[in-house]
């Protein structure tokens, strides 16, 4: 297998099938993420799309300042940070009369379900959430999240726990 | 408390694996990527044509309006030279033209009475016909 540098760099030659070799690498873990986040195949397909649309768009004129998975991160954060804002407007305004709970979730022994969680989620300040998204939907080290987000790693755990605390107070 | 909320978090995470067609995944991406690419075209074309328009909006203010008089003018000629009584006019005139003529050359050869007697007939006549 290719790795991503030689990828991007075949796809910026105009290679497209470089490009549809990067997708298949990031495929799983990217829709993973998504579907941590809205419990929803279709949903998270969607989002999927979306990231690899802009990757597709950008990665003419990627630079390689930063390793191509950080990159993917703040994409993929982007995305769900802009999807869990218009889902937060989409429930002040009860557009979604029925809350489903994720197929997942049954198993599970929790008092709440995904979707309250992340509608929970949409309602911390941006850094916290941007935190809690890397951290709980794509489980990623404070290193890589202090990466992603231009921050110290204290800066991270310190805000990832902020987050925590609100989140345990909305979920009582 | 709090470690017990990030505990369930990890958990709820745990053994996701969704299986996903990668082959339909690209296609469909191709698909959106080719759907972008014609809105990117088609919302250029309107910027250029809107573009043109504001340009040739521009280019025509402060320029005379010319037309109007002239379609007055037209207009009037058309309203006088269609009806009835303005055809037969120009059938006078064209009598009248003929009858000067003939005048004219009646004086040429010298028939000054005859002259005299024709002009007296277009007097007539066109007091007959108006």
């Amino acid at each position: 297998m290719q790795n991503d540098y030689d990828l991007i760099q075949k796809y910026q030659q105009g290679d497209i099938s470089a490009f549809d070799q990067l997708v298949k690498n990031h495929l799983s873990n990217t829709i993973g993420f998504f579907f941590n986040i809205t419990s929803d195949k279709m949903a998270s397909e969607d989002l999927a799309q979306d990231v690899f649309l802009k990757l597709y768009k950008h990665l003419k004129t990627f630079r390689f300042e930063s390793a191509f998975t950080t990159y993917l991160y703040r994409v993929n954060v982007n995305t769900a940070n802009t999807w869990l804002s218009r889902n937060k407007w989409k429930n002040l305004f009860h557009l979604d009369q029925a809350p489903d709970r994720g197929e997942y979730d049954t198993d599970l022994e929790t008092e709440w379900t995904r979707k309250e969680l992340w509608d929970a989620v949409a309602k911390l300040p941006k850094k916290q959430r941007m935190v809690v998204i890397m951290r709980i939907g794509q489980e990623l080290p404070y290193k890589e999240i202090a990466n992603v987000t231009n921050m110290s790693v204290g800066t991270a755990k310190v805000n990832y726990h902020h987050a925590i605390k609100r989140l345990k107070e909305v979920l009582k | 408390m709090t470690q017990k909320l990030e505990q369930q978090l990890n958990t709820m995470n745990d053994g996701h694996h969704i299986s996903i067609n990668e082959n339909d995944f690209i296609q469909g991406l191709h698909g959106r990527i080719v759907q972008s690419r014609q809105r990117r075209q088609t919302l250029l074309a309107s910027f250029v044509m809107v573009g043109v328009l504001w340009l040739s909006t521009l280019t025509q203010i402060g320029a005379p309006i010319e037309n109007h008089g002239q379609y007055f003018v037209d207009y009037e000629t058309e309203y006088f030279e269609t009806d009835f009584w303005n055809l037969n006019d120009t059938d006078l005139y064209i009598d009248t033209s003929y009858y000067e003529d003939l005048a004219v050359y009646l004086l040429e050869e010298g028939d000054l009475w005859d002259t005299l007697d024709l002009l007296n007939e277009i007097e007539l006549d066109k007091g007959y016909t108006l």
